[in-house]
């Protein structure tokens, strides 16, 4: 048979790769605009799940442009540099390109190897400026801040947000949106009720010094010390623990410590 | 031999020819992803859609494909067909997408595709190679449905998310059992599932020895 010639077998094996090819191309270029605006509208649905400000329960889901429109008038954007802790002074509106961390991971850049040593949340790279959400009163004032988080679970990175009070110290909620942890164990830490337990949990102590422990057996009795740790989750230790490493990482001295405590002095207005 | 028609092909893989049950393929894909109900059902209609529409294509150039490279003719459209369903799902059911991305390129190597586009595609027109893909989707589907709803079910408390028995997590009395998350319990279950099946079709047992 013809097609089983050497001639016509290239000529099919071309035709049908430049065939699959266009296909392939075809449709990732005419969907690529839609994705991106879902990647975007995820993520302001993460900040603003972490805000308080949506996904309460009963509530029904807001549509893409009610999460738009009240991402645009309640959170305000500031890009932290993490060595200093200051306001980066390019701080812009961010483009809708720079809503992909993991994106901004693989531009060497941007980026900072983290040293063995200070890497406790094994995430081996962080980008040198982050983002800060902050969510204010209709005043004016400060109420929540919202920081990215990421860390190391048993399987997977966790990616999260963590909202504080205006104080820098307490907890208002954790909202961890990607993970590959195991369902059923690992991946409670989405549960609600897990996650209740974080609201109103001091986080820094006075020096500003992260002191939250995931502690097994429940907190203890003692309202002082238990204000400072949270229940594991059973059947998860070293995913509690990565969730432990993770705030320990990014709310200390190697990422957001010197921004918190900038804020705490009063050294940055936000 | 009798004329296979398209009833045969839509309806026999799911009881008396199932590709996991049966003839043991796509066992991989039944592990991972059937720990909640909503991701199998998800996954099921990937495939289902994946064998049909490969199977249909394959079957409608297999007069031209040259007999040497027929395997990696079938996997470049197979593949093709995947990265097209992963694209639609990123662009019309983003929060589905972001949990399945991996298995839904799982999906390229999943045994029952390409065993429909090799066995079945290409001895067979395009139409019938369609509902055969449909069928044998149908099939695969079945079994994740099943293993899908007892492994959610005693491992979360909950069906489609919603709760069935509240667990001890949130207060209840459900002590939710923790192997059914594990791949081991879609191995139980699927071994559970073929006992069942040959019980009442005792054709399907193979002669010992």
């Amino acid at each position: 048979m013809r097609h089983d010639s050497v001639f016509g077998t290239l000529v099919v094996a071309v035709a049908l790769c430049f065939g699959c090819s266009l296909l392939v191309s075809l449709s990732v270029v005419g969907l690529r605009s839609m994705q991106e605006a879902n990647k975007v509208l995820s993520m302001k649905k993460n900040i603003l799940t972490a805000a308080g400000l949506i996904g309460k329960e009963g509530e029904k889901t807001p549509s893409a442009s009610e999460i738009t429109e009240m991402y645009n008038s309640r959170i305000e954007e500031y890009v932290v540099d993490l060595d200093t802790g200051e306001i980066a002074k390019d701080s812009k509106k961010l483009a809708q390109e720079d809503w992909d961390p993991k994106k901004y991971l693989n531009d060497p850049g941007s980026i900072d190897m983290i040293p063995a040593g200070e890497d406790v949340a094994t995430i081996k790279k962080r980008t040198k400026q982050d983002y800060a959400y902050i969510v204010k009163t209709p005043e004016g004032k400060v109420e929540t801040i919202i920081l990215p988080i990421r860390g190391k679970g048993l399987w997977s990175v966790m990616w999260g947000f963590i909202a504080l009070d205006a104080d820098t110290r307490t907890v208002k909620t954790i909202n961890f949106y990607e993970h590959g942890e195991t369902p059923g164990l690992g991946a409670e830490i989405q549960n609600p009720s897990w996650v209740a337990k974080w609201d109103g949990k001091e986080v820094l102590d006075k020096e500003g010094d992260v002191i939250l422990k995931i502690v097994k057996g429940g907190v203890s009795s003692n309202p002082e010390i238990a204000k400072h740790q949270i229940d594991a989750l059973s059947g998860a230790t070293i995913t509690s623990r990565g969730v432990e490493y993770t705030i320990d990482y990014w709310l200390g001295p190697d990422a957001y410590g010197k921004f918190l405590e900038h804020v705490r002095d009063g050294s940055i207005k936000l | 031999m009798a004329k296979t028609t398209v009833k045969d092909v839509l309806i026999g893989p799911i009881f008396a020819n199932n590709p996991i049950a049966l003839q043991i393929l796509g066992i991989c894909s039944a592990l991972a992803v059937t720990t909640r109900l909503d991701k199998s059902i998800i996954m099921a209609i990937g495939v289902t859609l994946v064998t049909a529409f490969s199977s249909m294509v394959i079957s409608s150039i297999r007069s031209y494909i040259p007999n040497s490279i027929r395997i990696i003719v079938q996997m470049v459209v197979i593949a093709s067909m995947v990265i097209i369903v992963d694209q639609i799902l990123k662009a019309f059911a983003y929060e589905v997408a972001k949990e399945l991305s991996v298995f839904i390129g799982l999906i390229i190597t999943n045994c029952i595709v390409m065993g429909r586009a090799e066995g079945f595609a290409m001895k067979n027109g395009p139409v019938l190679s369609f509902f055969d893909g449909i069928g044998n989707g149908l099939g695969y589907s079945f079994i994740l449905i099943v293993v899908g709803f007892f492994r959610e079910l005693f491992g979360s408390g909950t069906l489609y998310g919603v709760e069935i028995f509240k667990t001890v997590n949130n207060g209840g009395w459900y002590v939710p059992n923790g192997l059914m998350l594990m791949p081991p319990s879609a191995f139980f279950l699927i071994g559970i599932i073929i006992w069942v099946i040959r019980t009442f079709r005792p054709e399907q047992i193979e002669t010992e020895g």
